[in-house]
This record gives C-alpha cells, sequence and structure tokens, in this order.
C-alpha cells in the first residue's frame, strides 16, 4: 500500500476508429511533454523503455499511430504537473493514469481537467488456483509488469541476491525492468521493495 | 518452438530464471518444456550469453502461443500491439462503458501462471449465461462464440476449437458488460467457476465515475468477502474523437 504512493503510471493512446488514424505527432508532442518532467521510466512497448537504455529521442521518433505510451512518475506532485500540461496542450488522445483511487481524484481536480476521473478499471484480486500463483511478497514485484514478463524466479534469485550483497536493489531493479519492455515497470519502486524483501 | 542450441548453449542457467513460466530445466543443456513453453520470447531477449535461444518462425495453432504471450506480437484486428486491448483505455472516446454499466476484465492465467484456453471457454461460458456484452476489439473474444462463449472455428485464424482448447498462452484477458446490477450474480458465478479450472483469473471492473465515486464500488463493497483494491487504472478524460 505504501509503495502504492510512490508510482503513477501514465497510459498514453489513440482510440481506433475515433482517432488513431494519423494521431502519432500528437502521442510525439504528449510524450515530448511528459519527458520534460523526468519520468522515472517510460517507453512503448514496440521500442524498449528507457531502462534499458532507449534514448529518449529515439523513443519519440519512433512512435506511430497504434502505440500506447508508458510512462512512469514517482510523486503526485510530478502526475499533477504533467497531467496539467497534457490539459493545456488539448490535444484530445485519451491518457489513463494507474494509481490509487483516492490519488487519481485528486490529481485530475488538482491539474485542472476535472472533479473526478471519467472512467476507472478496479480490481477485486484473483481467483482460481491461487496455490500455482508465486507469493504475495514475489507478486509485489512481478506484477508491476502487466504482460507478466518477469519470472518469480529471477526475483526470489535477485533477492537473495541482494541478501548476500552480491547485487544491489538499483541493479536487480534495472535487471528485471528490461523485461518489461513497456516501460510501465517503477524500477525506483522496485528497488525499495527488493531492499525490504532482502531484510526479511 | 523455442529450443536452445546444444552447440551453443554453456549451462549457466540465466534463461531458466528469466522464463515466466519455469517452462526451462537445465539438463545437459537448457530444455524447454514444449507444453509449459508459451512463447513469449523472454527467454530469446533474456542475457544468454552466446545467443543459444532460438524461436523459429511458428505456424499455426502454435503461432496462437506467441500471438497471446509476446507483447510484441501485434494483432492487425485490433491495432494494438500485444493481447491487449484499448479496454477503458479509451472510453472517454469511445463510450464503450456507459452508467449504469459494468465492464468485466477477466484476465486467465494472471499473475504468472499462465492458462490453457480450455479454461478461458469454461470461464467465457459461466459468464455468457448472464447474457454478457462480449467486446468486439477484443483478441480472445475473437475465438469465441458471443452467445455461448464457446470456442469456434470461426476466428481471424480459422483454427480448429478443439486445437485451440489445448493452447497454452500467458495469459487471456475475456472482455465483456452487462448492466451494474448483474454485479453479484456474475461475481457468484466467477467464484463458482473459479473451483473448475487448473489457472488463475484476475478480476478487473470497468465502471464510470459518477458523483466523486466509482459507480460499481458500493455495490462490490456490499458483497461478502470480496475486497476492492486501492489502486486501479483511471481514465481521466482528455480524449475525444476526430471530427469527420
Amino acid at each position: 500500500m505504501e509503495s502504492l504512493k510512490e508510482d503513477y503510471v501514465f497510459v498514453i493512446t489513440g482510440a481506433k476508429g475515433f482517432n488513431k488514424a494519423g494521431c502519432a505527432p500528437r502521442l510525439k508532442e504528449m510524450t515530448r511533454i511528459a519527458a520534460k518532467f523526468e519520468p522515472t521510466n517510460m517507453g512503448c512497448m514496440m521500442y524498449g523503455n528507457l531502462s534499458s537504455g532507449l534514448p529518449i529521442k529515439s523513443l519519440i521518433e519512433n512512435i506511430r499511430d497504434a502505440d500506447l505510451i508508458q510512462v512512469v512518475f514517482d510523486t503526485k506532485e510530478e502526475a499533477v504537473s504533467v497531467l496539467r500540461e497534457l490539459k493545456e496542450a488539448d490535444l484530445g488522445i485519451s491518457v489513463v493514469i494507474s494509481c490509487l483511487n483516492e490519488d487519481a481524484k485528486d490529481i485530475v481536480k488538482e491539474a485542472g481537467v476535472a472533479e473526478y476521473p471519467h472512467t476507472a478499471n478496479i480490481t477485486i484480486g484473483f481467483m482460481g488456483k491461487k496455490e500455482l500463483a508465486a507469493s504475495d511478497d514475489v507478486r509485489l514485484i512481478t506484477t508491476m509488469c502487466g504482460h507478466h514478463m518477469i519470472s518469480a524466479r529471477i526475483v526470489d534469485h535477485l533477492v537473495k541476491m541482494v541478501k548476500s550483497k552480491r547485487t544491489t536493489p538499483i541493479q536487480a531493479a534495472v535487471l528485471v525492468s528490461k523485461q518489461c519492455t513497456c516501460g510501465a515497470f517503477n524500477t525506483r519502486r522496485a528497488a525499495k521493495i527488493f531492499n525490504e524483501l532482502a531484510k526479511k | 518452438m523455442v529450443y536452445a542450441d546444444k552447440k551453443l548453449c554453456v549451462v549457466c542457467g540465466k534463461c531458466a530464471l528469466f522464463c515466466p513460466v519455469q517452462a526451462i530445466e537445465i539438463r545437459e543443456t537448457a530444455f524447454i518444456d514444449p507444453e509449459k513453453c508459451v512463447e513469449c520470447g523472454t527467454c530469446v531477449r533474456s542475457e544468454c550469453p552466446v545467443d543459444a535461444l532460438k524461436q523459429p518462425e511458428l505456424q499455426l495453432p502454435r503461432l496462437l502461443r506467441k500471438l497471446f504471450s509476446d507483447p510484441l506480437a501485434k494483432f492487425e484486428q485490433t491495432d494494438v500491439p500485444g493481447r491487449g486491448t484499448e479496454e477503458m483505455k479509451t472510453n472517454d472516446v469511445t463510450h464503450n462503458y456507459d452508467f449504469g454499466e459494468v465492464g468485466w476484465s477477466i484476465e486467465l492465467g494472471r499473475p504468472g501462471v499462465s492458462t490453457k484456453f480450455e479454461d478461458v471457454e469454461t470461464v467465457a461460458m459461466s459468464l455468457a449465461k448472464h447474457g454478457v456484452k462480449f467486446i468486439e476489439l477484443n483478441p480472445v473474444n475473437m475465438l469465441l462464440d458471443h452467445k455461448t462463449g464457446m470456442l469456434t472455428e470461426h476466428n481471424p485464424w480459422k483454427v480448429p476449437s478443439q486445437q485451440v482448447r489445448s493452447v497454452r498462452v500467458l495469459s487471456a484477458i475475456i472482455e465483456c458488460k452487462s448492466p451494474i446490477e448483474t454485479i453479484p450474480e456474475v461475481v457468484k458465478s466467477l467464484r463458482d467457476v473459479s473451483g473448475k479450472i487448473n489457472t488463475v483469473f484476475s478480476v478487473g471492473i470497468i465502471s464510470r465515475w459518477k458523483d466523486g465515486e466509482i459507480e460499481a464500488v458500493p455495490i462490490l463493497q456490499g458483497i461478502k468477502g470480496i475486497e476492492v483494491r486501492p489502486n486501479g487504472k483511471h481514465n481521466v478524460g482528455l480524449g475525444r474523437a476526430d471530427p469527420r
């Protein structure tokens, strides 16, 4: 819960049949705006992310109509500032923020967009053969990648490496962030979680 | 399918660490279990020091594994990279989900377990009994009969249902919607069917914000044993359709 207060993932994308055709210049402009605020990570599935060494310039140059841009910030204040500038740019492209539900309301209001967001996607957890899933601790890291590209084994392994001081929490976080190609992975938050798990 | 070139593999075991579904065992060389492997490409992109992992061009039905597991694969029909959908990300433009409605984003195999399509069909059939409306621009829904939830051979790849059932993928998102008052009965159905499958699924609920709160939350909070997570995705409402 506490670490969720340090994770604000923006997704910027066009809508097929409504504004996606020809939207690449607007996606590029919105990515430029977001990049000014020095995100923790940003990227696009097809091209990679900052944590894996992709230069922002290359990311922006490559953006096409069909792309989803992901940008990660650590603080609510940064999220408000970015959203305010995206609103002022008025480019008509959808923006989604993954964060605490209460924060979403504050961010939208403080950025001058509206009194509250338009639509939410919330979760009531998961069901089924839960014994097949990784432990709660490991899932703190693995589920930061929405495409499930981060394995439980590598997380377990890196926790042991951090514990035995053979790697640092940030090195561990950067290594796993490379598997999350889209750039939604919050490297700084992951480093903090690795540090906490290594103390257990 | 993905394989390790025995002449190159130095048995370092790194690929086995990176595989999200634990399909790789280290024997005399890296061995990839063809049933467990979902063709996500993670091992190929991982830090193999000698580039021993190879993924040749795949043919159907094996190709379906890659399409539903590798985020770098693209569905031409949806224009969305990976197996994802626009879902509520563009709802401020598409208005797919309105007040008084609830969207269901049921992701089988999540978190990190993987799923066979036979389990996807079981869950889809339980949803179909409630008369839900399956969303069109969704890769999983393209494999389903929208009245019954059963797998159909009338899919974009024309793969027979029997073959699709045995395909294992990293995750598969069934996306549908129903009137908001159906939430309790659909949740009960999901709980019931969760005991009949050999995987897990996450339950995402799409709902409009209304008068400062998420419309579906009070109903969900009234269901015994249901806990709404404190975080979610929020479409902030900056999108609009281009003039035609």
